[in-house]
């Protein structure tokens, strides 16, 4: 044990570093949880409980949550964590947190197998470790971040498997085969993601594979029924409908304006050139091309980020210190003599990972696109060595290159873990849990609570906070729906619709939960809970009448 | 004739850049963009006075719309008024005859850089045929012709072996291109810096001498000195100076002119800098411009190009919004050797296939180049003609026509600058005008007016609105852009 420490210090190091960074206070920071982290720590309580979901779907292969059929492994991955911890935000967050550190173990072992240069291995997984990027993601129950985990659990596995000899082959592919397919039931973008790059790979090593084909019956049958049972999930008209909801072929306006250009093209006499240069079935082409450039754009990988909910204030997804590195690393990354296969999987995986989410609206997407990582450490770690071995004064090289990432790693640390709660609290939904605890007090002088749907699916954040037994739940009937305009989500005594408090309040003694747009004139206010900024959230509010 | 002979790619290249450029340039881009108007008839004053339209005589600094505009295009452009009149062919020529040369000077550049003939005719034609040139070359920008300076001082700054002439000419043209738009002052004394530090040893050997073109250089400066102030107005206007966190906005706006999206996709958001849904450069460019990054050698020629290539964004960056092309249209030039190089070296690694691999990518150049074209001319001038001010010579000539009936014509100036059009489209005379002292609200029979129009003076009045404007009197006539909208509607008020 001892040995292995002391081989393996700097590796270990990188890991503490990175278990650190990710859990300190987790379910503390980011202030609260948004509704995607609610669905999979209810659900998965649900599972624990009952083995149903909310809707009481007996052990899902897709969560219907919010019609959104989230994929299903995190919120399995989930139960034992509630199991463990209870259902509080700390369980639901832990099982994204630890795959985020162990991302970067086995991001340590795929580039060292990649490359064979221990420093270049270390450096990514460092760079990895502190990423804003990957932290931002490894602090919340997003599904995407575990992807990232499974791509690259799996391309080491099988880059090993490909060295080993005998039946070590065939274990080491099939832990590839079970990462890529757990990788299907973990987010959607790596079900476009993990095909093609799968087929990459396979092409890339086609003569390696072929000698070794005995070896991979198995495996191959463990990826089959992956497939086979993802077939009917993804053809379903559920499947379908996220797809539809998201992607851009949704949107029929470039077919519209398709059309007025080509009638402009009739009233100038260019008709047939108008035919063939705005066809209709040319015209996302242009569109999926721009979403596809939009992830590389230097503003929102550097300084904006895309929303508030995906960085920290001020901070994009890369540090600033990384541009010089990254740009180093893609140039020696061509020139320098490396293993041509390793440099066309890194070249690949960065390629084909903005591939699903240039299909989708609202681009650039940094959940999205996590897929990205760590491919962007291992340029930065490829540009930093190799710039290192050319430069003369070394030690001076070291002092001024670490002080700076030291000032911007320490920047967003402060940003991230002082300012991000305050600033970005109203992005985190700060809020639900405190009018939840609020209201399951005042309850018992009350009829009933009505609580808006302009809180944005608070069926969920009250069953979760308030830990309501599923299997009651489910005996009331469940979630209803999961739809953004959904009214008629209950339980309890709580209602979960528009807030219409002339009427509603003559009807019942009631207790009203919503946004302060909505108080209205003649309501009592009864609570005010505010962001961590003192802005107010919501207002709890009554009739006052006796 | 043996030059044409010699030449005789490069003159097929020009003539291409110069067809493209000026093929029905005085139509399209639709209408006059109030700062061309201006241009031409500060132009036209010159011309008549010798004075701009504030009377200045020979200004250093045109005050124009309080933006004080550099020299160079508006005295340059005299020549041509006084040839082929006060027309928009006369104000645009200039920028188009630029962006035409800029291909030869190119051509001349890529081939001291590389000395490879063919690879230096790529570079010639993608500049002829790029977004970036085209767009700019067609409008009066002054940006164009600070393009050509630059790459003519590019051109001379990469001479095997320095002479005192050619010495004497840089230090002409770079201090010529100083006057020819706001970003020469940056790039220019950065570029001129880096030469120096990377040619000292030679500039050495001519000892005494070198005193000529420094002498010439600060002589053509000397004019600054008098004005420093106006020479730096437009700069401290449009600057970043007022930003929270300068540098990290610096950082920001410098990194977004190498943005994949803004260049390949969607362009400068200004609509007169680019054709909609269409990036500054083809899309086809940025595999070539990868190749070319990837494969580029840094040697002691190639080290001035890209180092304008990093300075180009520099004066764009300091001041506000971002990105803006024309502002950094020196890029231009570098990406166009950028893509040259890169196709040049597919073809070459492609040396097997390489009809199939020269046959492909002319199609695809071919494709893309029809599909901008066809964008550009079919369908930009109807998008694009409230950005280029189309209606005003419409409206104006209208307006000329029928003015004597009237005793006023009352224009609005919802749009701003409105005074201009009616100066440029009237050919009002320039001294006359100077002489009035309220400039800009009313001469002769015009008046200008905001948000609606109160008689001020007896007599029957011709009223020019915006068309979502209440208009006084009875409508006489509707105004329409060339795509059909309506834009002014004219009237008559007793």
């Amino acid at each position: 044990m001892q040995r292995i420490l002391k081989t393996n210090l700097i590796l270990f190091l990188i890991i503490v570093a990175a278990f650190t960074l990710r859990f300190y206070h987790l379910g503390i920071n980011p202030p609260g949880l948004d509704w995607d982290e609610t669905a999979h720590g209810y659900n998965a309580y649900s599972i624990l409980k009952t083995g149903k979901d909310e809707y009481g779907y007996k052990f899902p292969l897709s969560f219907r949550s919010f019609d959104d059929y989230k994929p299903p492994l995190y919120t399995y991955l989930v139960v034992p964590s509630v199991a463990l911890f209870g259902l509080n935000d700390f369980a639901v967050r832990f099982p994204s947190a630890l795959l985020g550190v162990l991302a970067i173990l086995f991001t340590y072992l795929m580039v060292f197998e990649l490359f064979k240069n221990r420093k270049i291995a270390y450096l990514s997984a460092f760079f990895l470790a502190i990423s804003p990027w990957h932290l931002q993601f490894s602090r919340v129950a997003f599904e995407t971040n575990s992807a990232t985990f499974w791509s690259v659990l799996g391309t080491w596995a099988f880059l090993s498997g490909l060295r080993a000899n005998g039946i070590k082959t065939t274990l080491w592919m099939c832990a590839t085969a079970l990462a890529f397919g757990a990788n299907l039931y973990m987010y959607h973008n790596a079900r476009v993601f993990i095909p093609l790059f799968a087929l990459v790979l396979a092409l890339i090593f086609r003569q390696n594979l072929l000698r070794i084909k005995k070896h991979l019956v198995t495996p191959a049958l463990i990826g089959l029924t992956f497939v086979i049972f993802l077939i009917p999930i993804v053809i379903s008209i559920s499947g379908q409908l996220r797809f539809k909801g998201t992607s851009v072929f949704g949107d029929v306006s470039p077919l519209y304006k398709a059309s007025q250009l080509i009638e402009d093209d009739k009233n100038a006499g260019t008709l047939w050139e108008g035919k063939i240069l705005h066809n209709r079935r040319l015209v996302y082409i242009p569109i999926l091309v721009r979403n596809y450039l939009s992830h590389l754009t230097p503003t929102y990988l550097f300084f904006t980020a895309d929303m508030d909910r995906h960085h920290a204030p001020l901070v994009g997804l890369l540090y600033l210190w990384d541009l010089p590195f990254l740009l180093a690393g893609i140039y020696f990354l061509f020139v320098k003599k490396m293993n041509i296969n390793s440099k066309i999987i890194v070249v690949s995986w960065f390629i084909l990972a903005p591939v699903a989410a240039s299909v989708t609206w609202g681009v650039p997407h940094s959940l999205r696109s996590e897929i990205y990582l760590p491919m962007f450490q291992i340029f930065t770690a490829i540009g930093f060595y190799y710039l290192f071995s050319e430069i003369k004064y070394k030690n001076l090289w070291k002092i001024v290159t670490c002080l700076l990432l030291f000032m911007n790693v320490a920047f967003y640390l402060h940003q991230y873990h002082v300012h991000m709660p305050l600033e970005f609290s109203k992005a985190w939904l700060y809020g639900r849990k405190e009018a939840a605890e609020f209201t399951e007090g005042e309850k018992t002088n009350y009829d009933r609570v009505i609580v808006s749907t302009a809180l944005e699916q608070p069926h969920e954040f009250w069953l979760y906070y308030l830990k309501y037994d599923p299997l009651k739940y489910q005996q009331g009937g469940g979630t209803v729906s999961g739809g953004f305009l959904e009214d008629r989500n209950k339980f309890d005594k709580y209602l979960f619709k528009p807030i219409n408090f002339d009427s509603q309040s003559q009807e019942a003694k009631t207790l009203f939960v919503g946004l302060p747009s909505e108080l209205p004139k003649d309501g009592r206010l009864v609570k005010i809970i505010n962001y961590l900024n003192g802005e107010p959230a919501i207002y709890i509010f009554d009739s006052g009448a006796k | 004739m043996n030059l044409i002979k010699k030449y005789k790619y490069l003159v097929v290249i020009f003539f291409i850049a110069v067809t493209i450029r000026f093929y029905g340039i005085s139509t399209v881009p639709p209408g006059l963009y109030s700062d061309e108007a201006a241009i031409g008839y500060n132009a036209y004053s010159v011309l008549k006075t010798g004075r701009d339209e504030y009377g200045q005589l020979l200004p250093l600094t045109f005050r124009s719309f309080d933006d004080y505009k550099t020299p160079l295009y508006i005295y340059l452009t005299v020549p041509l008024v006084y040839l082929f009149g006060l027309n928009e062919f006369s104000v645009r020529a200039l920028s188009a005859l630029s962006g035409s040369l800029a291909t030869i000077t190119i051509y001349f550049i890529s081939l001291r850089i590389f000395s490879k003939k063919k690879l230096a005719l790529l570079t010639g034609l993608f500049l002829a045929i790029s977004p970036l040139g085209i767009v700019f070359s067609r409008g009066a920008f002054e940006a164009n012709l600070m393009l050509f300076l630059v790459s003519v001082y590019l051109l001379i700054s990469l001479k095997e072996t320095l002479s005192l002439k050619s010495l004497a000419t840089l230090a002409v043209v770079s201090g010529l291109s100083i006057y020819s738009y706001h970003s020469a002052k940056l790039i220019t004394p950065l570029f001129l810096l880096a030469f120096i530090l990377t040619r000292q040893d030679e500039l050495k050997t001519f000892g005494k001498r070198l005193i000529i073109p420094m002498f010439i250089f600060i002589l053509l400066m000397l004019p600054i000195a008098t004005n420093f102030n106006d020479f730096f107005t437009r700069g401290k206007a449009v600057s970043i100076l007022s930003s929270k966190n300068i540098p990290d906005q610096f950082v920001q706006n410098y990194l977004s002119y190498f943005s994949p999206k803004f260049l390949f996709a969607i362009g400068d958001s200004i609509g007169r800098h680019s054709v909609s849904n269409h990036g500054q450069l083809y899309l086809f460019e940025l595999p070539l411009i990868l190749v070319a990054i990837a494969t580029l050698k840094i040697s002691k020629k190639t080290s001035l190009f890209i180092f304008l290539l990093l300075i180009s964004p520099i004066p764009a960056s300091v001041a506000q919004p971002n990105p803006h092309a024309l502002r950094a249209i020196s890029l231009s030039l570098i990406f166009a050797i950028l893509s040259g190089y890169g196709l040049s070296k597919v073809l070459e690694k492609s040396k097997k296939q390489a009809l199939l691999m020269g046959t492909a990518s002319t199609l695809v150049v071919f494709y893309f180049f029809i599909s901008f074209l066809h964008l550009y001319f079919v369908h930009n001038p109807k998008e694009k003609g409230p950005d280029w001010g189309d209606g005003y010579k419409q409206a104006l000539e209208y307006v000329n026509s029928h003015q004597k009936d009237y005793t006023k014509v009352a224009f609005s100036d919802y749009f701003g600058q409105a005074y201009i059009y009616a100066l440029f489209y009237s050919k009002y005379d320039p001294l006359t005008y100077q002489k009035k002292q309220d400039y800009k609200h009313q001469f002769s029979k015009f008046e200008f007016f905001g948000e609606s129009w109160n008689k001020t003076s007896a007599g029957k009045a011709l009223v020019v609105s915006p068309f979502w404007q209440q208009y006084p009197g009875n409508k006489l006539e509707n105004i329409y852009n060339k795509k059909g909208d309506l834009v002014f509607v004219i009237s008559e008020s007793e």
